[in-house]
């Protein structure tokens, strides 16, 4: 989709009757103005709004009444101490400027070694995750597993077997560590390569 | 004062507007209060920063302590690390101590169940064997050591007490005098060595191991990481199971063994020996010999200055540039050896083989798959079943054995011999004798230097410069021969030949060109010194010579004789036989 004509429509930059005239040269652009003809479609059929016609007003008015009440407190305020609104705003430049500028510039935190109590949530559950779609495959693998030629056969179930040891170890050690991330790590990766190894045996068969 | 007229465009420039309407005084205290909060803005700035800084992390959610320990080492002793899960970084100092800094991270919990732990921590050293033991204790190290089993729970439930739900991270950084052997047995953590000459003994466990600029011995067992040494003087055994490993500049001999992930190398000064399994394994610059095996994947190698050998299954394989003998073993995959200083041995099932500039001689035995060889410097020795087999510029000797498919060779210094079953066979430009086996298929030849011998069932015979003699057994298909210079003998079944443009036929010479039921056509060159006996029943005899020609019922016979007919040349069909005169 390179050409330019569609953006230029877009944008206003060329008149209709020439995109049409383009239109019947280019396919790309045909195929971008019936995409959009088919998201207004789409569009179309979505439920209507709850209809209430007074609602939105009734909202603007009170946010705007709200707003004005809020504006004229702190205008009072800051017209009887002058030197408040002053300090107000370089402080918040102050904090602005160096909490951009620290995360613009500073260097990145080390990844850390040991895992929060939400992080470690978030790792469990992509471990849970795992552990799900390797006992799904799993099951698909075993029958075909012992159908393999008998040479693939031993060296998956070698694999394997090499795989679940190193699981369990890792298993056994995140026991007295559960938040050691580098553990962790080495458990993932163990899972990811259980996975990928089930999904090589069963492409194998297809 | 002055008081300078206001300029009507005030409003769109409001610094103008500040100097045109104000007086002095009031432009100096404005400046003098702008200054001001430029200067407590910086003021707030550095404050904010160096707090931030200051932190070291932005959100700290985990405790954090050093503990050292020194000792006196002489050069020379081992450094024993064992039972540890942790980072360890080891370098090598100018100095006869040795210094540990130990960090230890551990989860964020209650203020005095952490200093209960940290003051429960304690580093030393102690001596053991032939040198000495960095120990680390803490209230949860006797935990973290592999444990299973009702008993180990129930000492666990009784000792661990707060910290149960602790973790821990732990790194050490340890110096050490230059000639240190390091010995160390780690789980779970990196393990780096940097500038230390001594015997090392790495074992770890699910860690990177990286040894840089190191030198004596080293030993490293691994599993499930990367291994890498970089500069090392002297030799190295890496095993890692289920890891990748990296080998650069390495001073002796090197050995691997791993599986399942890539082995890389570059400048091993001794003899590299690879041992893997699923691992693809390429690399450059081994000064001795090397031995690769692996499997199903590949495997590449490079300059290589001694011998090479390759053992692969399911492999496909890449030697250049090998100043020894090569020798290769693969299947299923591609086999390319090029620049080979010694000779060649490929062994392989179901595998391409490309093969270029070799020095001495080559043999090859694959299957199926196309072989191709040019610029042998020695003999050559193919067996393929079911390739096809193209060979140019052979110094020596040729020796083809394939079927089904076709063969073409060009350029032979030596002799060649072929024995192709349903094999279409190309060759030419061949120094010295050819014998050519095959059946269904053509067989053509140009430009042959010594004798021909071929023996082709159903197969067609097109020669075109002969040097020597023929001696052709075909059936059913044609047999050409043009620009001969030796004797020819022809014995087809069913088949027509035709022999033109002989360019020497040398006393004692003969020629025989014996078929059934197909023409033959023999044409002499001017002055000619030939006997002529020919035979047909059912054809008839044309010739452009005067002959005495006897014929019996379906039968004709001819004689003639031109010149001193020192040359015998017989003819037998059934079918026309055509004598000409070129």
């Amino acid at each position: 989709m390179s050409c330019e004509e569609y953006r230029n429509f877009e944008l206003g930059k060329t008149d209709k009757s020439k995109f049409n005239k383009h239109l019947t040269e280019c396919s790309a652009c045909r195929k971008l103005v019936r995409q959009d003809e088919q998201l207004l479609g789409l569009a179309g059929e979505l439920d209507q709004a709850v209809k209430a016609p007074l609602l939105w007003t009734k909202i603007e008015n009170s946010l705007r009444a709200e707003k004005q009440r809020r504006v004229r407190h702190e205008t009072q305020v800051f017209r009887q101490f002058p030197m408040l609104l002053r300090i107000a705003a370089m402080l918040a430049v102050v904090v602005g400027f160096s909490t951009g500028s620290y995360f613009m510039f500073a260097p990145d935190a080390p990844p850390g070694n040991i895992l929060t109590a939400e992080a470690l949530q978030k790792v469990e559950s992509v471990e849970q995750d795992y552990i799900d779609a390797i006992s799904e495959l799993d099951r698909l693998v075993q029958p075909q597993l012992s159908q393999l030629d008998f040479e693939f056969m031993l060296l998956y179930q070698d694999r394997l077997e090499t795989i679940d040891s190193q699981i369990e170890r890792c298993k056994e050690a995140l026991e007295n560590n559960p938040a050691n991330a580098h553990i962790r790590r080495y458990l993932l990766a163990a899972l990811q390569d259980k996975k990928e190894t089930l999904k090589e045996i069963l492409e194998i068969e297809s | 004062m002055n008081k300078i007229r206001a300029n009507p465009d005030y409003r769109v420039n409001p610094v103008r507007n500040l100097i045109l309407n104000s007086n002095l005084k009031e432009v100096k205290m404005k400046s003098t209060r702008i200054i001001c909060y430029f200067v407590l803005i910086t003021f707030f700035l550095l404050l904010s920063e160096n707090s931030f800084a200051a932190s070291g992390n932005r959100f700290p959610k985990s405790e954090t302590r050093t503990f050292s320990a020194r000792i006196q080492s002489q050069p020379g002793n081992t450094l024993y690390i064992d039972r540890t899960q942790a980072d360890l970084f080891i370098i090598g100092k100018s100095q006869n101590e040795i210094s540990a800094e130990v960090t230890v991270e551990i989860t964020d919990l209650p203020a005095e169940i952490i200093e209960e732990f940290f003051a429960q921590i304690k580093l030393s050293f102690e001596s053991h064997r032939d040198g000495i033991r960095l120990r680390f204790r803490s209230p949860k190290e006797k935990l973290v050591r592999k444990r299973t089993g009702v008993l180990k729970q129930l000492i666990r439930s009784i000792f661990d007490g707060d910290f149960d739900d602790l973790s821990m991270h732990i790194e050490f950084r340890i110096h050490v005098p230059e000639k240190q052997s390091i010995i160390v047995d780690n789980d779970y953590g990196d393990v780096d060595l940097e500038g230390i000459f001594g015997d090392h003994d790495i074992e770890n466990n699910s860690g990177e191991v990286s040894i840089r600029k190191c030198g004596g011995s080293l030993k490293v067992d691994n599993n499930y990481a990367g291994v890498e040494v970089i500069d090392f003087q002297g030799e190295v055994s890496v095993k890692n199971s289920n890891g990748g490993v990296y080998l650069k500049n390495i001073g002796g001999d090197a050995e691997i063994d791993n599986s399942y992930k890539s082995v890389e190398f570059e400048n091993i000064r001794g003899t590299l020996t690879v041992n893997s399994s699923n691992s693809s394994v390429s690399g450059r610059g081994v000064e001795s010999d090397c031995f690769i095996k692996s499997s199903y994947k590949p495997i590449e190698v490079a300059n290589v200055a001694g011998k090479l050998e390759v053992r692969g299954s399911n492999c496909s394989v890449n030697v250049s540039d090998v100043k020894g003998d090569v020798w290769v073993n693969s299947s299923y995959k591609p086999i390319t050896a090029i620049n080979i200083g010694g000779e060649l041995t490929i062994i392989g099932s179901n595998s391409s083989v490309d093969v270029k500039h070799v020095t001495k001689d080559a043999s090859i035995r694959s299957s199926y798959k196309a072989i191709r060889v040019s610029d042998i410097g020695g003999a050559l020795k193919i067996d393929g079943s079911n390739c096809r087999v193209t060979a140019v510029n052979i110094e020596n000797d040729v020796e083809i054995k394939s079927s089904y498919k076709d063969i073409d060779v060009e350029q032979v210094g030596g002799n060649l011999d072929i024995d192709g079953s349903n094999c279409r066979v190309t060759i030419s430009d061949v120094k010295k004798s050819a014998d050519i086996r095959t059946s269904y298929k053509s067989v053509s030849i140009k430009d042959l230097g010594g004798n021909l011998k071929v023996n082709g069932s159903n197969s067609s015979v097109m020669v075109d410069g002969l040097g020597g003699d023929a001696d052709i057994v075909n059936s059913y298909k044609q047999v050409i021969l043009k620009r001969t210079g030796g004797s020819i003998i022809v014995r087809g079944q069913n088949s027509s030949i035709e022999v033109s443009a002989i360019e020497k036929l040398p006393k004692e010479s003969r020629i025989e060109l014996i078929t059934s039921y197909k023409p033959v056509t023999l044409s002499l060159p001017e002055g000619a010194n030939v006997k002529i006996s020919a035979y047909t029943n059912y054809g008839k005899i044309r010739s452009d010579y005067p002959v005495y020609l006897n014929e019996d019922a379906n039968k004709q016979r001819a004689r003639i004789e031109l010149g001193d007919g020192s040359t015998l040349i017989r003819i037998e069909t059934s079918g026309n036989i055509t004598l000409r005169k070129e």
